[in-house]
């Protein structure tokens, strides 16, 4: 058990809606100038988002948030949407204040949710090394310090002295990063700025922040990319409609999150009334390691050449394995009435390592029609594999497959 | 150890915080004074530009063709002795009522003590002011010692608590700038009424008249209960010793400015709390 370095205590922020009551001069006033301008003051309500609708017409963004975290941890701060994500996060950086609720943070706090924050397009690299830097929170002696150190990490030596409108998106975005990795504050909020350059810049973005968590100092991270929240954190808070939904273990509650939030997981909805062709049931067992699944379907009129197609994937979607009729070579040449066709993946199971999978579904006239598409349609878990190594029973830290791999020394 | 909590106390300042960005506050400063001659060819020069073509255009109209009294001062040294320190007032006014809007992007991203925009136009400002400054003194001077031009100068001891005149217009500016900041965020409508509301207040300045000509006791109260009258007629009397101002109207022109700086500050503290949820 580490030291507390963040505590917050029912944290709330609520927005006022458009709802117009006259209570006070103020309120009048406001009323006044809306029916002159016909314009909307200040509505802040998000379509969709009517159940969190207050008494007084107030929208709880945030609603009795309340967790801790402890020195040296990394929380992944994850939820769809709308759930109030960025607002905690406004909140904790200060940028906005909560109505009610108090947070303690114990060291000195820095906060990156942009790259580049601060920059001023018609100044130098140069000069907005020092105000960003500044606009971050570091004293000027402590950016002269890094300064060599962040030009080097930006790459952009030879045009410290340009000004930075003519740099390139990706020397701008460097160059902003820069800045704020050599920040060193004790406790890091950094909002979903991975999303931001190519991969090459993801990755190093990504080893930075690796870096900057193995020295001890606490992050929280807002993410929607399930990997790099896995990969990096070792908690997670998970927010729903403003509350704290789940927090725990990254691994845990990553798996929770994309499985719920997973479009129509094991559920069948109906489809379209003009395809004849619907699928009526789908199994998945495991015949030793072979996965089989069974998948009845049916026709309500006669229709030509029908084919399966089964696709396994993990649950961020990468796809491990496909069978259809190029390579299974079956199709039913004519339906009418109902069939079941089972795909085999045989030794499957020996090949993966722990995780839960998803299997979508087809039902097509090859190169003709589709008639029936259902990505996660069902799911099956892995969980009987050895864990590699105690302290990282996190299957994804070791790849997809189950191999072990030997070293040797010469 | 920072704590995040409502605040209750808006007189509440923060001085140690905004201490701590001193350094924030003199890049921003360096920031406004450079960005501003990007991609001009004159550069610094039109903050000698500007005051001194106003002062020609006032002492062609109101000097030459509408022949309004100058107190028998030379016309360059009377006006511009008053738009020194209008202009002053004005750019602390502006940069501390735009400072929220105009960096919005950058306030939406990151926390700093807010208050550090508004000084920082305090002090850039200065350098303005100072450019400013040496052209009056090149004017005065000149007449100074060619002796032309109606009226002996009669410089003073008064002159010794320049800086304090400064500081005192910082603060009237400030806390008008403060006020607009904090009213344009809710209300946009006011960033319409405000060209108005500066012209207003100019014409209620005795920049092109000599406090002296007013005679109207309602137009003289109007005019002594503006705060940048007497700093304009402190300046002319520091440099001249012509004035009609008393030390009454130097008493309640601080009490109203101790006023405004300080509501307006708080105003500012209330209203850039959520700020970022309303722009």
């Amino acid at each position: 058990m580490g030291k507390t370095v963040i505590s917050v205590e029912n944290i709330s922020k609520h927005y006022r809606l458009g709802v117009i009551d006259r209570k006070t001069f103020g309120d009048e006033f406001h009323y006044f100038l809306k029916k002159i301008f016909r314009r909307k003051l200040d509505d802040f309500v998000k379509i969709g988002d009517e159940g969190r609708i207050g008494a007084k017409g107030l929208f709880k963004a945030l609603d009795n948030v309340s967790f801790t975290v402890e020195q040296g941890d990394v929380i992944g701060l994850i939820g769809t949407n709308g759930s109030g994500k960025s607002t905690l996060l406004k909140v904790l950086t200060r940028i906005t204040e909560p109505t009610s609720g108090k947070a303690m943070l114990d060291g000195r706090v820095g906060s990156l949710l942009e790259v580049g924050t601060g920059f001023h397009p018609d100044l130098t690299g140069r000069e907005n090394i020092y105000l960003s830097g500044a606009v971050l929170g570091m004293h000027k002696h402590e950016i002269d310090d890094k300064f060599d150190e962040i030009v080097k990490f930006s790459g952009v030596e030879n045009f410290l002295d340009t000004p930075v409108r003519r740099y390139s998106s990706g020397m701008y975005v460097r160059l902003g990063f820069a800045v704020a990795a050599h920040l060193e504050p004790e406790i890091l909020l950094i909002d979903e700025v991975l999303a931001v350059g190519d991969a090459e810049f993801q990755k190093k973005c990504l080893s930075k922040m690796n870096d900057i968590a193995k020295g001890g100092r606490t992050i929280i991270f807002v993410s929607h990319n399930m990997n790099a929240v896995r990969e990096l954190c070792n908690k997670c808070v998970w927010l729903k409609d403003g509350k704290v939904y789940k927090q725990g273990p990254s691994a845990q509650i990553v798996d929770d999150y994309l499985r719920e939030t997973a479009s129509g997981a094991g559920v069948f909805p109906i489809v379209a009334p003009l395809d004849p062709v619907q699928i009526d049931s789908m199994t998945t067992s495991f015949e030793g390691d072979d996965l089989i699944i069974e998948n009845k379907i049916s026709s309500s009129a006669l229709v030509q050449t029908v084919e399966v197609v089964n696709i396994i994937k993990t649950n961020t979607s990468e796809m491990i394995a496909k069978a259809n009729f190029v390579n299974t070579n079956v199709a039913i040449n004519e339906l009418n009435g109902s069939a079941t066709m089972i795909v085999r993946f045989p030794g499957l199971k020996k090949l993966l390592t722990n995780g839960h999978y998803y299997i979508d579904v087809f039902l097509n006239n090859p190169y003709v029609r589709t008639y029936v598409s259902r990505t996660k349609a069902l799911e099956f878990t892995i969980d009987d594999k050895q864990p590699i190594n105690s302290r990282e029973n996190n299957a994804n830290n070791f790849g997809l497959l189950n191999i072990s791999p030997t070293c040797e020394v010469k | 150890m920072v704590i995040i909590q409502p605040t209750k106390n808006f007189f509440n300042f923060k001085l140690k915080e905004v201490l701590e960005y001193r350094d924030l506050l003199m890049l921003l400063v360096k920031r406004d004074l450079t960005v501003i001659y990007k991609q001009t060819i004159l550069g610094p020069l039109w903050f000698l530009i500007q005051p001194l073509i106003t002062t020609v255009v006032f002492t062609v109209i109101f000097g030459r063709v509408a022949n309004i009294s100058t107190d028998g001062l030379p016309h360059m040294v009377f006006y511009m002795s008053g738009i020194v320190i209008w202009n002053y007032t004005q750019g602390v006014m502006n940069t501390a009522g735009n400072s929220l809007a105009s960096n919005s992007t950058m306030l939406s991203k990151v926390y700093f003590p807010r208050i550090i925009i508004p000084l920082s136009g305090v002090v850039s400002n200065l350098v303005y002011l100072g450019l400013n400054m040496l052209m009056f003194l090149a004017f005065y001077l000149y007449y100074y010692f060619t002796q032309t031009g109606g009226t002996q100068f009669a410089p003073n001891w008064y002159m010794l608590a320049f800086p304090l005149l400064i500081l005192y217009t910082a603060v009237v500016g400030l806390g008008v700038g403060l006020w607009i900041a904090a009213v344009t965020t809710k209300y946009r409508d006011f960033r319409f009424m405000l060209p108005f509301f500066v012209q207003t207040w100019m014409y209620a300045t005795p920049i092109i008249f000599p406090a002296s000509v007013v005679s109207n006791p309602v137009y003289r109260a109007i005019i002594w209960a503006n705060p940048v009258s007497i700093a304009v007629e402190l300046n002319r009397f520091m440099f001249t010793g012509q004035t009609t101002l008393d030390l009454n109207a130097i008493i309640i022109g601080c009490v109203s400015t101790i006023i405004i700086f300080f509501s307006g500050l708080a105003l500012f503290n209330k209203v850039q709390r959520n700020f970022v949820d309303v722009i």
